[in-house]
């Protein structure tokens, strides 16, 4: 759990970060971009992401900069960070754009660059998905700020967590800084270039199915990606799984892609940041990319890295909060939201990050994600750390649940892989930041290192983020067989990667679900799994088919599933936000550093790792099995709720800010969980993940139909590649597992993650508890075997590991959270910080007008909410997120909440019973004053009451129609006529 | 339900109004058809300003009343610190119970669901006679019936009066 919540709290404060840098940056970026990518509407919406981004980002900004200054200290990055801090907060307090300028002014050059370079990204994306990329960035964005903020805010913890963020996007910046101060420019052009180049592969590989999914998701995003851009995509996941391979070379192999330039730099900068941050997005996104191809097209690639920092970075950084302020999460595009949210988000990310910085072109969306998740890549690096809040192992999960959801289908896998190679890439390679963190960042660095390795910097923080998202693809590998399930709901739903976005929403559902199932079910999808479990499903080429259903479970509950229900939503996002952080973590936690983030990943990772030589793919496949299995522990969770975060936070903008909130609850719980059951959210992913949940999830129940066709397959792969997911990722990758689940995972994203979001949040409030302690089970294992071998992966496993031990954080379904949290928060001053922040977010996804649209969006706002619950740390508590998710909900939607009344009080304060004339008149002579002759009314309905009718007394002994009456108290516990409050006489006796 | 019960509770206004028709103002429907819409006509109350204006206008019933209040509007102009320029009345009651958007107005004097057409009417009457200076509307009425009750104030709520005599009757 540990690990989940660290890479968790990376993606959350790697969304925050994106959304911060994305906002300022992204607009002028997005500007730059439009004129490249064509796509100038989609930086409108950014644009007004930013904004809320900005509201989110100052929030987080004052954390960040209590956590800053920590994080300054512990890193070089600190120093740097502090700026970023403050620029974000500059930025946070002038709106997206002019926090932009801030930022620049800021973070001058350097930072500017890497944010440009995200903002690019985003732009990018959003330019190409208008709506989706908006809702990408803005969810992202606005999610991280509304996390960060949230966390923040909330939690005097908020050093933590702020820390985390400011670390993130700190260390982005810094990263840019120190690694290139000119890089802004640079990453700008580099970025869109790279956008552009990894939209291409995408769409070559992956994108088609993407494209289509998140087309779908995103209306406007990815309909540009073609399979050019696939194959493109798929070029950059190949060479980002290289990159991965090489990965922990970091910079190298993610420049491999035009991104190249930005991943070095994200890898550079995370490097530099060193905190806890490895960005090993870039490699994870080539990985992604390259497994995933055509599913990794994912225009919306969500690259939630976190850092992962895993233990150093994660304890210092995660100690804050928990430290995981770092979790990256890049939202690719709406659809990547949905895919990510799941561990599709890896995958997603990964894709997209490499996609981004490769081909944004093509991949608007991606790229656009890209550049989101660059910025988060960065933060990612740090943002790993999410997995690692709850453990500083944790710091890779990051994006497995993206990964997984998105790159389940194509990217999925892919992303699994990927995230595994990136994230091992990205650890030795990029991410710097992450490699120290090492799994998350790692894992999301690697992708989006590997592929967009040129735009590295930022590709590579795309990767983390998209790595983070990945984690949710894990989930998503997971998905794979669900994925299948999901696939169908998601291919119905997304469609693009059919499969793939399905899972993405499948895992996001299921991820959710699984979340949740595993929390209650928690094993029993680990049975197939309790290794390979997650391996197999994520990993297992198959794996990462089966990943990918995992990834689907999330994937679906974000897709179909959640959007259906909207409990689910509330699930997903908690899966999301395991699957993020899972994912995330696991990816990272997998390859590098990630180790403790996603010990499952990890394992995975080290599976793939070991494999590692077929294993680029293999790992990739992996990484996202990895992922999607970690996920579906507490990874799943976190890199679901990273993902759904992205993907909330771009429709955060629009609903997600009330999503987030109960994501971030899920991955707090679901880290928890996760690490300690890594194999059951392998379990979840597969089996579970959208079965048991969808049962209780309608998204599920829709999710799981399609599903399992998928699963079959990918279950297969899965299941045997569960135990030996390292071997079969390789060849699962190829498997259209990755593109399934992130094709499925992206469309599924859309439609589910709204759903799913609000579900997720009314789950995660109704089942977290239960759920954390169910998916604990599985997520150890899952996570541990997969992710535990091969890469530092183990470091994710520790992360999980750490989210096992603080049982809050297990119970959680956020590892990430419980990480974040445990360690240095407690849970109740958290909960009240989260309720608040919860309650921010909430507006701001409400205030979003677009999020509707943006399902992704949704998603991403409960990724927010995990994150902001991950800063906040104990206080994140599953429970406590889904309440005052629900309770900000009921606010919003009510208005005056506070002023009525439960009827559990009515019925507590007052007297119902049946009317008797008589009676009434000699017992209530003092009423109305009527006597026998008189008549009583209802002055509500002005009615005469009527012998027998249900009427209600209260204290102050006015009476009124039940029916009457009740509608009143629930909006305003006063009596009618009196204006006394039915409490106040009640209470005092009470 | 709630509509079926938005709309019992305001035809039952309807009929009662009509069977006992209170002092100060008439009331009816727009459109027949539509119980959510109301007109009404105030009558300027006696020893006011607005004595011997006949001012129209417009209650707009939400599909859940009683529980949240209906909007009235002024179709006749008229200068008063607590109706906005677009005629919007600004009142407490008719504010829907919750956070107090301008701090001026006590919880208690917030919408009921036990307001009717009637106890509307009569808090606006209320309004007529004595505005509420704390929380404007129209800044530039509130202005002058602070600063000069008797002068610019008296001047321009005379003209609306005499134009509110002419409009009502054409």
């Amino acid at each position: 759990m540990s690990q989940w919540t660290p890479e968790c709290n990376i993606v959350y404060t790697l969304k925050a970060d994106m959304k911060s840098d994305v906002p300022s940056e992204a607009q002028k970026r997005q500007e730059s971009l439009k004129g490249i990518l064509l796509n100038p509407e989609p930086i409108g919406a950014a644009k007004s992401f930013p904004a809320d981004v900005e509201m989110i980002a100052s929030k987080v900004g004052n954390e960040f900069s209590h956590l800053c200054g920590d994080s300054q200290k512990q890193k070089n990055m600190n120093g740097d960070r502090p700026e970023q801090e403050k620029a974000i907060v500059v930025r946070k307090k002038r709106k997206s754009q002019q926090a932009g300028p801030s930022y620049a002014q800021n973070c001058g050059g350097k930072e500017n660059q890497r944010l440009l370079g995200v903002r690019q990204h985003l732009e990018t994306q959003s330019e190409d998905n208008e709506s989706s990329f908006s809702d990408c960035v803005s969810s992202p964005s606005s999610s991280l700020h509304f996390g960060d903020s949230d966390t923040v805010t909330s939690d005097e913890d908020k050093e933590a967590a702020p820390v985390r963020h400011t670390q993130a996007v700190l260390s982005a910046t810094s990263r840019t800084h120190g690694a290139r101060s000119q890089k802004w420019p640079r990453t700008e052009t580099e970025t869109v270039p790279g956008l552009l180049m990894k939209r291409p592969c995408f769409h070559s590989s992956s994108s088609l199915r993407r494209l289509p999914y998140r087309k779908r998701f995103v209306k406007t995003s990815s309909s540009q990606r073609t399979q050019n851009q696939k194959e493109r995509i798929l070029m950059q996941r190949k060479k980002r799984e290289v990159l991965a391979r090489r990965k922990y070379a970091l910079l190298p192999s993610s420049s491999s892609s035009s991104d190249n330039d930005l991943s070095s730099e994200s890898s550079s900068s995370s490097s530099t940041e060193g905190e806890e941050d490895l960005f090993v997005s870039p490699s994870e996104n080539h990985q992604n990319n390259t497994a995933v191809h055509s599913g990794s097209i994912d225009e919306d690639v969500v690259v939630i890295e976190a850092s992962s920092t895993p233990q150093v970075t994660a304890n210092e950084e995660i100690n804050v909060t928990s430290t995981d302020s770092e979790v990256e999460i890049v939202t690719v595009g709406e659809s990547f939201r949905s895919r990510s949210t799941l561990g599709h988000s890896r995958s997603h990310w990964g894709q997209s990050s490499s996609s981004h910085a490769a081909r944004p072109q093509e991949q608007r969306n991606r790229s656009r994600i890209s550049t989101v998740i660059q910025p988060l890549r960065q933060n990612a690096a740090e943002v790993v750390d999410l997995t690692v809040d709850e453990d500083e192992p944790t710091i890779v999960p990051t994006t497995s649940a993206r990964v997984e959801s998105q790159v389940v289908s194509s990217t999925s896998s892919n992303s699994s892989n990927t995230s595994t190679s990136e994230q091992a890439s990205d650890a030795a390679s990029n991410v710097s930041t992450s490699q120290p963190s090492t799994v998350p960042e790692t894992l999301t660095a690697l992708p989006n290192s590997s592929t967009a390795g040129t735009s590295a910097g930022d590709d590579v923080r795309g990767t983390a983020s998209s790595t983070t998202l990945e984690t949710g693809p894990p989930a998503m590998p997971r998905l794979p067989s669900c994925c299948p399930q999901h696939s169908p709901c998601g291919g119905s739903s997304q469609n693009r990667h059919v499969v793939g976005h399905p899972h993405a929403s499948c895992f996001q559902q299921h991820g959710h679900h699984f979340q949740h199932h595993h929390h209650h079910h928690h094993s029993n999808p680990h049975p197939t799994v309790p290794l390979s479990p997650s391996f197999s499903d994520s990993s297992c080429p198959v794996e990462r088919p089966p990943p990918v259903p995992a990834p689907c479970g999330a994937s679906s509950s974000s897709g179909t599933s959640y959007h259906d229900q909207q409990a689910l939503p509330v699930d997903l996002s908690s899966n999301g936000i395991r699957s993020h952080g899972s994912g995330t973590f696991h990816g990272a936690s997998a390859f590098d550093p990630c180790c403790p983030g996603s010990s499952s990943r990890t394992a995975i990772y080290g599976h793939q790792a070991g494999a590692g030589p077929s294993q680029p793919i293999a790992i990739e496949s992996y990484g996202s099995s990895m992922v999607a299995q970690p996920q579906p522990q507490p990874p799943p969770q976190a890199s679901l709720s990273s993902c759904r975060h992205y993907m909330h936070s771009p429709y955060a903008p629009l609903t997600r800010p009330i999503h987030h909130q109960s994501s971030a609850c899920p991955h707090s719980h679901g880290n928890p969980p996760p690490q300690p059951q890594p194999p059951p959210q392998v379990d979840y992913v597969i089996p579970h993940p959208v079965h048991p949940f969808h049962p209780s999830i309608s998204s599920n129940a829709t999710s799981h139909p399609v599903p399992p066709p998928p699963p079959p397959p990918n279950h297969p792969l899965a299941n045997a590649a569960a135990p030996i997911p390292q071997h079969l990722p390789p060849t699962h990758q190829p498997i259209s597992h990755h593109i399934p689940a992130t094709a499925s995972s992206a469309q599924r994203l859309h439609p589910h993650e709204v759903i799913q979001r609000i579900e997720v949040q009314r789950r995660r409030m109704m089942q977290h508890p239960t759920r954390a302690h169910e998916r604990p089970p599985p997520h150890p294992h899952r996570m541990h075997p997969n992710y535990g071998h091969g890469h530092h992966i183990h470091v994710p496993q520790t992360m999980s590991s750490h989210p096992r031990q603080a049982p809050e954080r297990s119970a959680w379904e956020l590892g990430i959270e419980a990480g974040v949290t445990a360690p240095t928060y407690p849970p109740g001053p958290l909960h009240p910080h989260l309720a608040h922040y919860h309650a921010p977010p909430r507006l701001h996804h409400l205030q979003i007008g677009a999020l509707p649209l943006m399902v992704p969006d949704m998603a991403g706002y409960p990724h927010i909410r995990y994150i902001s619950s991950g800063l906040d740390g104990t206080s994140f508590r599953g429970p406590f997120r889904g309440n005052f998710e629900e309770l900000i909900h009921l606010e919003e939607r009510l208005g005056n909440v506070n002023r009525g009344a439960s009827q559990g009080t009515i019925e507590r304060c007052t007297y119902p019973h049946k009317y008797k004339k008589r009676k009434l008149h000699c017992k209530q002579d003092g009423e109305e004053g009527t006597e026998e002759d008189t008549e009583e009314k209802c002055t509500i309905c002005l009615s005469i009451l009527e012998e027998g009718e249900d009427v209600r007394r209260l204290p102050c002994m006015h009476l009124f129609h039940q029916v009457c009456v009740d509608q009143w108290l629930i909006t305003n516990k006063k009596c009618p006529i009196c204006r006394v409050d039915i409490e106040a006489q009640l209470p005092s006796e009470s | 339900m709630t509509e079926l019960q938005s709309a019992l509770l305001l035809r039952r206004q309807l009929a009662e109004l009509n069977k006992n028709p209170v002092e100060g103002f008439s009331a009816g429907l727009i459109d027949d058809n539509d119980l959510y819409r109301w007109e009404v006509l105030i009558i300027g109350p006696p020893d006011t300003l607005y004595e011997g204006g006949v001012f129209k206008a417009h209650l707009t019933f939400p599909k859940d009343y009683p529980l949240r209040p209906p909007k009235m509007k002024f179709i006749t102009e008229i200068w008063h610190p607590n109706v906005d320029k677009n005629g919007d009345v600004f009142i407490s009651i008719l504010h829907e119970p919750g956070e107090d958007k301008y701090g001026y107005e006590k919880p208690e004097e917030r919408w009921l669901p036990i307001h009717t057409v009637e106890t509307i009417m009569i808090s606006v009457i209320s309004m007529l006679a004595d505005p509420n200076g704390d929380s404007p509307a129209n800044v530039d009425a509130a202005k002058e019936w602070r600063e000069d009750r008797n002068g610019e104030f008296k001047r321009k709520v005379a003209r609306c009066v005499r134009k509110s005599q002419e409009t009502a009757f054409e």
